[in-house]
């Protein structure tokens, strides 16, 4: 019986699937643990940064700005920003660069953007890598390519695999958005909070989730507490 | 089967009698509160999705309705009859207000402006499209014969009430928003 | 031929009304017979024996989750996708829902392999339960066959990759082989008859599960539950009733249950997922690293350890079917492996020999993955193939002549 427990125990971690690949750095996430949040300042200078600087290639083509509601943006400020960008609040977000155009100029098809932080290993940690991962260090390159060239039509990154991405470098710079909070738009600042942002978008159902997950876990542990001073008492005439 | 294999004192027993049918009651109690509350995601999952229940307005351009025609929309997935009345279409349903007695209810309720009728394009009988009549006044039934005049009030059976209005509101002189 | 006497039948429905109905309908009765106060049950079971009640409720789960998502879903290529999203997004409670159904297959698969180990452990499968034993395999199989056809459903890379992958597998069959994987497919490769097909199994095969699982009740009921000592219990001091004794504990093991699987619903929904599966599938790509579900990986690390596609493919269904035959491969007559010193080693290698099976199975098959896969494999057969002699070598442990005396 302490044995089966015991390799129970062992399975867990070997379930955890084989990572390759650069490596890729831990960041702290405000939606990280069982509080997390989206905070809705970041989410929203996150959606600055993707509407202006991604959507000119990339779409997310299952979020609209009627969904910010589960971020915290009252519907006022959904309207005031749909109206915008000329946009109903039911409208997706999709890139005005239509996918044929993006095929002949970049030779690829820029991937929808709505998933994208779950849809990669390294999931939000991995975004913002890439995000922050270009690079013009002549050592890294020359360990990476051994010619220190770079493929025709890519572009040398850290943290994609293979090290050569064919997106063209979207924060090459700071100040690539305002940010009407006045925060200072540093990349590694825009690159965080977009990857909020694709969190977000990726799941909006989050904060919902690990809400009433607290209570879900609370009310099981007084059942089960219940269940089992039930059971020894049902349980003491045969032991 | 066995009974009980230790017998415990008698005063014991009845102490444990008490704990376990307590302890019985409430973790059942409890259960039964958890199971009753695990209906809620099953039966939500069937109300309106997010998308849906976005959409549970239209906004309709008035300019494309030419005077004294009538157009369909859909809303919520139902048709709705906006009509662009003339001014002797207007009249017909105020001199209505008197000769509609089926379910008696004077026009002048039953518009937000006179020139702008907005009724629900759902026969009361049993639920079929009403088809425009200009011999009726306004719409008759296809199904079952229901007329409704000029105001969408029934005057021919076997409906018995008027045509629904549904909630709507006049965002410019020249948008309709129902919903 | 049973007694044609009329019993005595309640014939006022006020009075008695439950005693009326079942004097017409007994399904009281049946209730109490089957999982009731007449249904006797040893003693002395320890809590691995929750697992198979376990396995009931997490089967249930599953049919109720998946008859919601049933209600939102599209088994059509163009649409398979977003409709999963239109689930996790608007449809209301939708995220959870899916995440029941998502995690509850592997929790599915967790409950069935620890009642599998348990039955190994303690000689559940010896005679009288050959038949028992037998048909859990067969629901096993069919499990196995629904899961796999519900992870296509979602239509992501790995869900594309996946299916493309397994049933390739069946063009080994003889003469026959590439037109029989042409007739699953519906088509000249994995496509929207694939998938609407698997969609209609998917959601039958689970009702085929329960309908089996009867029969495994059934089975259980004839000759009832094996226990810890293993030995035939005859004496009437030996039983309890299954209520509420084993009722209350199930209830209480529920409890832990839940406790876990809310955890990974509330937490880490995507944990034992694949991140691939969340890119649209596109037939013209394959991911860089293609893995079957966790549950699948010990089978599939047998599959790729053998260099010949034939055999390969043999040996991993051959690694379950071989399962049937286990009652006549283990011809000794003690049951439970505590009495069963070399039996007992045997098993706890062939414990950790699977999950080794499973790890390698996620790894590249390249290097020394390759190496560990085939030692690991050899000795999964090598378990089975020893059965027959250890019973004949091994010198028991005395049993004891009751379970108090234990």
């Amino acid at each position: 019986m302490r044995m089966f427990v015991l390799l129970l125990g062992l399975l867990f971690p070997l379930a955890v699937a084989a990572g390759e690949g650069p490596a890729i750095a831990k960041q702290d996430w405000g939606f990280d643990g069982l509080h997390g949040q989206y905070d809705k300042a970041t989410v929203y200078r996150g959606y600055q940064v993707f509407t202006q600087v991604c959507m000119a290639c990339h779409s997310a083509k299952y979020v609209s700005h009627a969904d910010l509601d589960r971020a915290g943006f009252t519907p006022e400020e959904i309207a005031a920003l749909a109206k915008s960008m000329n946009l109903t609040t039911t409208d997706k977000l999709v890139s005005g660069l239509a996918p044929a155009d993006a095929q002949e100029v970049y030779g690829k098809v820029p991937p929808d953007l709505s998933v994208i932080t779950k849809a990669r290993a390294g999931l939000a940690d991995y975004t913002y890598a890439v995000l922050t991962g270009y690079s013009d260090d002549v050592e890294a390159l020359a360990h990476a390519f051994p010619n220190s060239e770079v493929p025709a039509g890519a572009y040398f990154n850290t943290a994609f695999a293979g090290y050569a991405i064919a997106m063209p470098n979207p924060l090459p710079n700071a100040d690539m958005v305002t940010y009407t909070d006045g925060t200072p738009a540093t990349v590694p600042q825009m690159a965080h909070d977009v990857t909020v942002f694709l969190q977000w978008a990726a799941e909006p159902e989050l904060i919902e989730r690990k809400h009433l997950g607290v209570y879900v876990l609370l009310f099981l542990a007084i059942f089960t507490l219940l269940a089992y001073l039930t059971k020894k008492a049902i349980w003491r005439d045969v032991h | 089967m066995a009974k009980p294999s230790s017998k415990p004192t008698a005063s014991a027993s009845d102490v444990d009698a008490d704990r376990r049918k307590f302890l019985v009651g409430t973790t059942a109690a409890v259960g039964a509160v958890g199971a009753a509350c695990c209906a809620v995601p099953f039966v939500g999952s069937m109300a309106p999705s997010r998308d849906v229940a976005a959409q549970a307005t239209v906004d309709i351009n008035l300019s494309e309705i030419p005077e004294g025609e009538a157009k369909t929309y859909l809303w919520q997935g139902k048709p709705v009859f906006v009509w662009h009345r003339n001014a002797a279409q207007i009249a017909a349903a105020k001199a209505g207000d008197t000769t509609s007695t089926m379910d008696p209810e004077p026009d002048a309720k039953r518009v937000q402006k006179p020139e702008w009728l907005v009724v629900l394009g759902i026969c009361t009988h049993l639920g079929c499209v009403p088809i425009r009549n200009d011999e009726v006044g306004g719409w008759r039934c296809p199904c079952h014969g229901s007329q409704f005049d000029v105001s969408g009030r029934v005057i021919h059976g076997p409906a018995g009430t008027n045509l629904h209005i549904p909630p709507y509101t006049f965002v410019d002189d020249n948008t309709l928003r129902i919903g | 031929m049973a007694s044609l006497k009329p019993k005595a039948v309640e014939q006022n429905i006020t009075r008695n009304p439950l005693k009326w109905f079942d004097d017409r309908l007994p399904l009281v009765s049946l209730i109490n017979n089957s999982v009731g106060r007449n249904f006797p049950a040893p003693k002395n079971l320890n809590y691995m024996w929750n697992f198979g009640s376990l396995a009931g409720i997490a089967l249930v789960i599953q049919i109720l989750t998946g008859l919601f998502l049933a209600m939102h879903y599209k088994a059509d290529v163009a649409l398979a996708f977003d409709s999963v999203q239109h689930i996790m997004r608007n449809v209301q409670w939708g995220w959870l829902i899916r995440n029941l159904h998502m995690v509850g297959a592997s929790f599915f698969f967790i409950v069935v392999y620890v009642h599998m180990a348990r039955g190994l452990y303690y000689g559940s499968y010896k005679s009288p339960r050959e038949v028992l034993w037998g048909i859990g395999v067969i629901i096993f199989l069919i499990m196995m066959a629904t899961a796999f056809m519900g992870y296509v459903l979602p239509w992501g890379q790995m869900s594309y990759w996946g299916a493309t992958v397994i049933t390739n597998l069946l063009s080994v069959i003889p003469f026959v082989g590439d037109e029989v994987v042409v007739w699953i497919w519906g088509g000249y490769s994995v496509g929207d008859p694939t998938l609407t097909r698997f969609y209609a199994l998917h959601f039958l095969l689970p009702f085929v599960i329960v309908g089996i699982v009867i029969l495994h009740i059934w089975a259980l009921h004839e000759h009832k539950s094996n226990n810890p000592t293993g030995l035939d219990l005859q004496d009437e001091k030996d039983f309890i009733p299954f209520h509420p004794y084993y009722t209350v504990k199930d209830i209480f093991g529920l409890g832990v249950y839940l406790i876990a699987f809310a955890l990974m619903v509330f937490y880490a929904p995507d944990y034992l997922g694949h991140t691939d599966n969340y890119i649209p599938a596109n037939p013209l790509v394959t991911p860089a690293h293609i893995v079957p579900e966790w549950y699948f990986l010990p089978f599939y690390a047998i599959l790729r350890a053998i260099p010949i596609k034939e055999l390969g493919v043999v040996a991993m269904f051959g690694s379950i079917l071989i399962l049937f035959v286990l009652p006549w491969l283990d011809s000794s007559r003690v049951r439970s492996a505590r009495y069963r010193p070399l039996y007992r080693s045997l098993y706890w290698v062939f414990l950790l020999n699977f999950l080794v099976l499973g790890w390698v199975g996620s790894k590249p098959p390249e290097g020394i993955y390759v190496l560990i896969a085939r030692f690991a494999t050899a000795y999964y057969f090598l378990f089975f193939a020893l059965l027959p002699v250890v019973a004949r070598v091994e010198k028991t442990r005395k049993l004891p002549k009751t379970i108090d005396e234990a």
